[in-house]
């Protein structure tokens, strides 16, 4: 609906460029300097045995990554976090995508259902896990009370192997849904009024015409983002194993940072832990380009 | 300007050291490093004592680590950085890799020279043989203990009552305890017998426990295979299905569990001595809370692994090293040792400071904090396997347990798993 | 000011039938089942909370009561919230976390809003690579770089500095991402208005486009602001020093899960850590309906 381009002249069109390599400069060289630059040692040490502050270490070529396809563990803990990423990103974007509509909608009670939605953002991991411990507890938490008396069986939240993901994504989601939120009122906002009036004009009328013509189209760029950072947020999952769970019950929710922290921050094998971090970056890159490339290509921003 | 401050420090350092004693600056600075914020509780008590005795040194604490290992870690790191603390609490298991990184680097300094100085007799009087041997690694005295803890049973009074039995006279082996835990899991749905969370805890320890109580060891005489592929060992996992078949132990996680004891659902725990003060509090009007020693099948030779932490230092320095031991001889003594138990519930390192100076009031008057003193001299060191997989040995086992307490594996299918995997970690020579 | 947008949205395929079902509701009906959509869900944000708040007045002995006996009985709120503030510098830290945090909110926006400029609405060649390596940065966690980073702060003496609480955070690839992602849907017309009238591109970027994204702003600040307020990670690396410790450290000090954490007073520090949070958001909420009129102006 935008008209094209003015006819570019070919010296302002040089003029432009010149712009773009000078606003990126300064990002680019933070981007080297303190991600990209020392996260190449971590390649380096990969093919190493390396343990944090011996003097002595050789080189291994690929053998960390050699027994890395032999481990059990290492299996185990990719299939764990595949499975915790199938489970929590679907849920996050869409629950935060339909509550931040609903709000965004409500005129007196707007911001204090903002506020409430928001406030699992702004609490501390250390408190939460205590919070979450209890409130789960499979023998004497709420929850659990409320399943009962409902006539239910009492769920082992934390103890059952094949409930464990799942109790982590809630417990992420109870974040997400806030924070994915916040991002989807931020893309609503900036939607133009004057759209709805126009496509009221074209005769869209009902809310699912509306938010198929202006809204969806509209919010493809901020969806796109929502989507990409809600899948790293979810591969990265790491504290709540961490605090809650420990990788329990017998490895049913060791995910792979939690096996990286363990080889690295536990076992000491900064060379094998570094060779399961160039997997995680792999994977996760794979996943994110890929999926930055279907919604760019699905979202047509005007 | 911190930064300033910190080089202005950095230069007066460096030229009081050209200067020697006698410059301007006369008072020795040394900075302390531990885990667990939570035992600043104690840490800075003593810091502030020793200072008023010794008005000539200062001790600035670091911002403690997040556990052992964190801490170890930021030891290490700190060791490529030459940013390394004075003094440093190393958790026993940790402290043969702490011991043997440091020394190749040449930064921990051996204590033999500095308790050689103290005279004849002075560790004897201060230090059981036992104790004292768990700051030793491969034969050098590295560190001095400072908290120890070995695990003992955490019992439920009211619930042993309800169920009939005698809080007065608690369970002194496996049978009477289990068949009491059975008789408390009988009480009611809403109530568990008893639990040995040795399959989902941070480590190995409650395993060790199991077998050391047995009167066995982890590995033999010259490191080769683990001590355990026999009837002890058999007999240790048979015991942990009984825990969960006859007294009713719940398989839930080790915070889940504290909980459910603390909310008084559960008649019988094992943990530390060092939880003695959390369970008084959270007991406090809510139920009875009384210990007893850790049960023991071998009464000649058994014993329990020790768990905390014990005082190294890491200073080039050889004024600072002087004033280090100074500060480490003072929170391993009588007074430092004091201050440490009561701020915890771990038992102490000294023998002077179960005296009637010090804690023997305290000892009368609560009586659940002496159990780990009756066992004191079962207290051994905590296992560490020869190689550097110690930590993920520990793991595997625990997940080998794990479902073996499930019911997944016969006992003796998971001996047998268990010393595979073992000796799967084990260096091979 | 948004009568016109619609409440509801669901992604299943019979959104025919699901619509027609929905306006037989009425005004009312619809007002009153989005309102119970919303209340379930805040049951669920709000019950930890809930917990949270009830255990920061409780004494040690009432923290674990068996299922729905919530309520504190003998509450000790002041004895929790006194101790919480007077056992460790809480204050201080606050401080701290204030200037890490601005600190570090300054120097992301002047690097990421040109970047994503340049990204969302300038052509040059390396453009494409430049957002590729965007994506990787944010895949990257802060633990994979914590070593090297640690290691040459050490060799520059600024351990123990504001400025290394800060470093590793300047740029946020997440606020270049978030900003590019915004700045697409400006409206072209208006940049090439103003070059038409003279106007630099980077006068557009801080005078133009950069107003209309208030909203975005406002969003990242406050995620950059949580997690750099809540973070435990880098601080216990870089930091050893009380006097620059930040909040967690404060709540960290209750924990204690070897000889007894304080619940009571943990919570208590918790409460108050996130009430500067809160008050974040409140005023970054302005900016939200600030965002709504300027962009609904043209």
């Amino acid at each position: 609906m935008i008209g094209t381009s003015p006819e570019g002249v070919a010296r302002q069109e040089l003029t432009q460029a010149r712009y773009g390599y000078a606003f990126a400069l300064p990002a680019m060289l933070l981007i080297f300097g303190i991600i990209l630059g020392p996260s190449l040692v971590v390649i380096g040490i990969s093919l190493t045995d390396y343990e944090l502050g011996a003097l002595d270490w050789r080189w291994v070529g690929l053998g960390n990554y050699q027994e890395m396809l032999g481990d059990r563990t290492f299996w185990r803990s990719i299939s764990n976090t595949f499975t915790y990423v199938a489970i929590l990103v679907p849920s996050a974007v869409l629950l935060g995508l339909a509550v931040a509509i609903m709000v965004h909608a409500r005129t007196r009670t707007k911001r204090i259902y903002e506020v409430i939605y928001f406030l699992p953002v702004t609490t501390t991991l250390v408190a939460m896990a205590i919070v979450w411990n209890f409130v789960l507890h499979s023998k004497i938490g709420p929850v659990n009370a409320v399943i009962v008396a409902l006539g239910f069986e009492p769920i082992g939240f934390f103890s059952d192997r094949d409930v464990v993901l799942f109790s982590l994504a809630l417990i992420a989601l109870w974040q997400l849904i806030g924070f994915n939120m916040i991002l989807f009122i931020a893309g609503l906002s900036a939607i133009p009024q004057d759209l709805y009036e126009a496509a009221a004009v074209d005769g869209a009328d009902g809310w699912v015409d509306r938010f198929l013509r202006v809204t969806w189209p509209m919010l493809g760029p901020t969806t796109m983002f929502v989507v990409v950072t809600t899948t790293i947020t979810a591969f990265k999952v790491f504290d709540t194993v961490a605090v809650l769970t420990n990788g329990g019950p017998r490895g049913a929710s060791e995910v792979l940072l939690f096996s990286i922290y363990l080889e690295g921050f536990e076992y000491f094998r900064m060379g094998y832990a570094s060779a399961l971090t160039v997997a995680f970056l792999t994977f996760i890159l794979l996943f994110s380009v890929v999926q930055a490339w279907v919604i760019d290509r699905n979202v047509h921003y005007r | 300007m911190k930064f300033t401050l910190k080089l202005l420090a950095a230069v007066s350092v460096i030229t009081m050291g050209f200067a020697g004693p006698g410059a301007a600056q006369d008072k020795t600075k040394l900075e302390v490093f531990h885990a667990w914020a939570g035992h600043q509780r104690f840490h800075k008590p003593i810091a502030e004592e020793f200072m008023a005795q010794n008005p000539d040194i200062e001790i600035e604490f670091r911002a403690p680590g997040a556990d052992y290992g964190a801490a170890h870690l930021s030891v290490l790191r700190a060791s490529l950085a030459d940013d390394l603390p004075d003094v440093y609490y190393s958790g026993y298991h940790l402290l043969p890799p702490a011991a043997r990184i440091l020394s190749e680097r040449e930064v921990i300094v051996p204590l033999t020279d500095f308790i050689a100085a103290e005279g004849d007799g002075w560790i004897e009087e201060n230090y059981a043989p036992n104790i004292i041997a768990l700051g030793a690694v491969d034969g050098v005295q590295y560190a001095m203990p400072f908290n120890a803890s070995t695990p003992i049973v955490h019992y439920n009074a009211d619930l042993i009552r309800q169920a009939g039995g005698d809080a007065e006279n608690l369970p002194t082996n496996w049978d009477e305890l289990i068949e009491l835990a059975a008789k408390i899991n009988a009480l009611g749905d809403e109530t568990y017998g008893m639990s040995y969370d040795a399959h989902n805890f941070w480590d190995d320890w409650l395993f060790q426990a199991l077998i050391k109580q047995a009167g066995g060891r982890m590995m033999n005489e010259d490191e080769t295979a683990v001590a355990w592929n026999n009837e002890i060992g058999l007999d240790a996992m048979k015991l942990a299905v009984r825990f969960v078949e006859e007294g009713g132990m719940p398989l839930i996680t080790k915070e889940e569990s504290v909980t459910l004891f603390c909310a008084g659902k559960k008649g019988i725990h094992f943990t530390s001595t060092a939880s003695v003060r959390r369970f008084g509090e959270c007991s406090e009007g809510n139920f009875e809370y009384v210990t007893g020693t850790y049960p023991v099948t071998d009464t000649e030779n058994g014993g329990v692994p020790t768990g905390g932490n014990a005082a190294m230092i890491l200073t080039s320095d050889k004024k600072k090293q002087e004033a280090a031991w100074r500060f480490v001889k003072f929170v391993s003594g009588p007074k430092g040792q004091e201050i440490a138990v009561l701020g915890s519930g771990y038992m102490p390192t000294n023998k002077l400071a179960a005296g009637p100076d010090y804690l023997g009031d305290h000892y009368e008057n609560f009586p659940n904090w002496t159990t780990s003193l009756k066992q004191i001299e079962r207290a051994q060191t905590w296992y560490g396997y020869p190689g550097t997989n110690s930590v993920k040995i520990g793991r595997v086992q625990m997940e080998i347990f794990a479902e073996l307490m499930n019911g997944d594996l016969t006992p003796e299918a998971a001996l047998e798993a268990m010393v595979a995997e073992t000796e799967a970690l084990l260096p091979r020579n | 000011m948004s009568t016109t947008a619609e409440p509801f949205a669901p992604q299943g395929a019979s959104t025919e039938s699901l619509s027609v079902t929905f306006h037989r509701l009425g005004k009312f009906g619809r007002l009153a089942l989005t309102h119970a959509l919303l209340l379930s869900g805040v049951v669920f944000v709000m019950l930890p909370i809930i917990w949270m708040l009830l255990t920061s007045m409780k004494p040690g002995n009432e923290i674990f009561s068996a299922g729905l006996d919530v309520l504190p009985k003998n509450p000790q709120p002041v004895a929790n919230y006194t101790y919480a503030l007077t056992s460790i510098p809480l204050m201080r830290m606050m401080l701290n976390g204030a200037i890490v945090c601005g600190g570090i909110l300054i120097v992301q926006l002047l690097t990421s809003i040109p970047c994503a400029y340049a990204l969302a609405k300038i052509k040059f060649r390396a453009a494409p690579w430049v957002f590729s390596l965007v994506l990787l940065g944010l895949c990257i966690p802060i633990q994979v770089p914590a070593l090297p980073l640690y290691l040459a702060l050490a060799n520059l003496g600024l351990l123990n500095t504001y400025f290394a609480l800060m470093l590793p955070f300047f740029l946020s690839v997440f606020a270049i991402f978030l900003f590019r992602q915004f700045f697409k849907s400006f409206p072209d017309e208006i940049i090439q208005a103003a070059r038409v009238d003279g106007m630099s591109e980077f006068e557009i970027v801080w005078r133009v486009v950069t107003p209309a994204a208030w909203p975005a702003i406002a969003a990242f600040s406050i995620f950059s602001i949580t997690a750099h307020w809540n973070d435990l990670y880098w601080p216990l690396i870089v930091i050893s020093k009380d006097s620059l410790a930040t909040p967690p450290l404060g709540v960290a000090f209750f924990f204690d899960p070897e000889s007894g954490t304080d619940f009571g007073s943990l919570m208590a520090a918790a409460t108050i850590i996130s009430a500067p949070l809160v008050i974040a958001f409140l005023v970054a909420q302005r900016q939200f309906i600030q965002g709504i009129t300027m962009t609904g102006v043209k």
